[in-house]
């Protein structure tokens, strides 16, 4: 199986001014590969530095030392620890997906168009969008009535729905998932498993986070452990 | 003229503004006091400070900064309101993107301003003739760029007013009588006239109302994506650039002191003063 990233040495530590210059270590000295078709799950508890590998993946955090040497269907092989921003925005709209269990809304946008724009910004046409995105709606169980309404006053299960609808709605190459099944209930959780079911099935790539442990091991093929900052591989 | 979209369609280099004679004290702005862009022997203010960034096709750059960072006196460089000190910036589609625009003669500069780029200012009073009609307001822009038949520019007229939600029945009154909201509405109209591949936008929204900022911002994000018009958006409000913007640079006393992905300056700030300006983000 061919590499499709490989986190080397991976470290994010934030200088907080406004507080006598502390340093907070997000994570440090990370290392592993995630193979194409493969789904990595990461495991550990709150505060061991999980969501911060995955966000110095996806570059809303600029790692502060290593390497994340991804192999781009566009770019072809790039660090994503230094790419340049053009390219990672690229990269963003067209290869790596990010599902995480907030909802960053876009005022005035309906929640049908909200999972749309994804699609559209990947090329799809207006149409297939559509189609599309009303499929991954009836799919994360949202009331159809919903569809053309604005997202900001649903109920905290509908905007979660919401979210994943939109953020596994295309095929990425690499999906990156931040605990996407927190505070979802266990018929909600199902329609992920399947969805993830679909996705590797398609040949998708995958890195997530999950506290809920029995979930994970359902859906990953690989698990590794973040303990006191380091990460080892559970066999 | 087919721009590669690869390529910055806007460079600039080291852009400086000085608002002032400058003296022996200040004549590099490194021997400023740490901290000050103001000279305390002869008040010269150094506005804009050895800037350079790039601008690609189809998208919305951010400036974030205080009031006095030197946001508003950057796009007036680039728009020519205000000569530059120092620098240069050119444009791909304009002389195949070889000439600095700054030492463009009079005429060259007005063909710019009037093919290349539109402006939206803060305050309408500046953008458009209040006493004009709304219509009469973009046929000025029209007319600038050498057209002439009075029903094309008409037509034009009532398309980019329809576009921009202003009531066409209302075309022939001034935009004197108008709310905030839609003075600002007909000043990106007008701006828009001449389909310009650049638009700069100072402060749009600051001072509207929440749901007349929301129609502004609506309209600014449906312009870039149904036209790919690159946009420079001046704003001190992070939630407009929030928004809008893919990146961003944030400014202080005329220094561009970080600039990246907008989601990583809001999540990851690096800089002192960015990071007590997200925390201060409501």
């Amino acid at each position: 199986m061919t590499a499709l990233i490989q986190v080397d040495q991976l470290e994010k530590t934030f200088l907080m001014h406004q507080f006598g210059e502390k340093r907070i270590t997000g994570c440090r000295g990370i290392s592993f590969t995630a193979h194409e078709g493969e789904f990595l799950g990461i495991t550990g508890q709150s505060g061991s530095g999980k969501s911060t590998i995955i966000k110095c993946i996806y570059r809303t955090y600029l790692p502060s030392s290593g390497h994340i040497r991804y192999q781009s269907e566009r770019f072809g092989p790039l660090d994503l620890a230094d790419a340049p921003e053009r390219e990672v925005l690229a990269i963003r709209k067209e290869e790596i997906g990010y599902v995480s269990q907030f909802l960053s809304i876009m005022p005035r946008m309906t929640a049908l168009e909200f999972v749309m724009e994804p699609l559209l910004d990947m090329g799809e046409n207006e149409s297939t969008a559509r189609l599309r995105a009303k499929d991954m709606l009836d799919h994360f169980n949202l009331r159809e009535t919903l569809w053309d309404t604005y997202p900001k006053t649903f109920s905290g299960g509908e905007k979660l729905r919401l979210n994943l609808a939109r953020s596994m709605a295309r095929k990425s190459r690499l999906l990156l998932l931040d605990e996407p099944t927190a505070s979802l209930d266990e018929a909600s959780k199902e329609t992920v498993k399947e969805r993830i079911y679909e996705l590797k099935k398609s040949g998708t790539t995958m890195i997530g986070i999950f506290h809920d442990l029995d979930f994970m091991e359902s859906v990953v093929d690989c698990t590794y452990k973040l303990e006191h900052g380091l990460l080892k591989e559970v066999l | 003229m087919i721009h590669d979209a690869s390529r910055p369609l806007l460079s600039v280099r080291h852009l400086t503004k000085r608002f002032g004679k400058g003296c022996a004290a200040c004549s590099h702005p490194e021997q400023l006091p740490e901290g000050s862009n103001h000279c305390p022997h002869c008040g010269t203010v150094w506005a804009c400070n050895d800037l350079s960034f790039d601008l690609y096709e189809g998208e919305i750059l951010g400036i974030v900064g205080e009031s006095g960072s030197g946001k508003s006196s950057l796009v007036q460089c680039l728009y020519f309101d205000n000569p530059v000190t120092d620098g240069s910036a050119t444009i791909a589609t304009y002389e195949k993107g070889a000439a600095n625009i700054f030492c463009a003669s009079s005429q060259q500069k007005r063909y710019i301003r009037n093919h290349l780029m539109g402006m939206v200012y803060q305050n309408p009073w500046i953008g458009l003739r209040m006493q004009f009609s709304s219509g009469g307001n973009i046929a000025e822009k029209l007319i600038a760029a050498g057209q002439f038949n009075v029903h094309n520019i008409r037509a034009r007229a009532k398309e980019l007013l329809e576009h921009v939600e202003i009531p066409v029945t209302r075309m022939d009154e001034a935009p004197l009588h108008f709310s905030g909201g839609m003075q600002q509405r007909v000043q990106i109209s007008k701006a828009l006239a001449n389909h310009p591949p650049i638009l700069l936008l100072d402060e749009v929204t600051t001072g509207l109302d929440l749901s007349v900022q929301a129609r502004v911002l609506d309209l600014i994000r449906r312009i870039q994506r149904e036209s790919r018009t690159a946009m420079i958006v001046v704003s001190h409000d992070l939630g407009v650039i929030r928004m809008l913007c893919d990146r961003t640079m944030v400014m202080k006393q005329g220094r561009c002191i970080e600039a990246g992905l907008t989601d990583q300056i809001l999540e990851d700030p690096h800089h002192a003063y960015t990071q007590l300006l997200v925390h201060s983000l409501l």
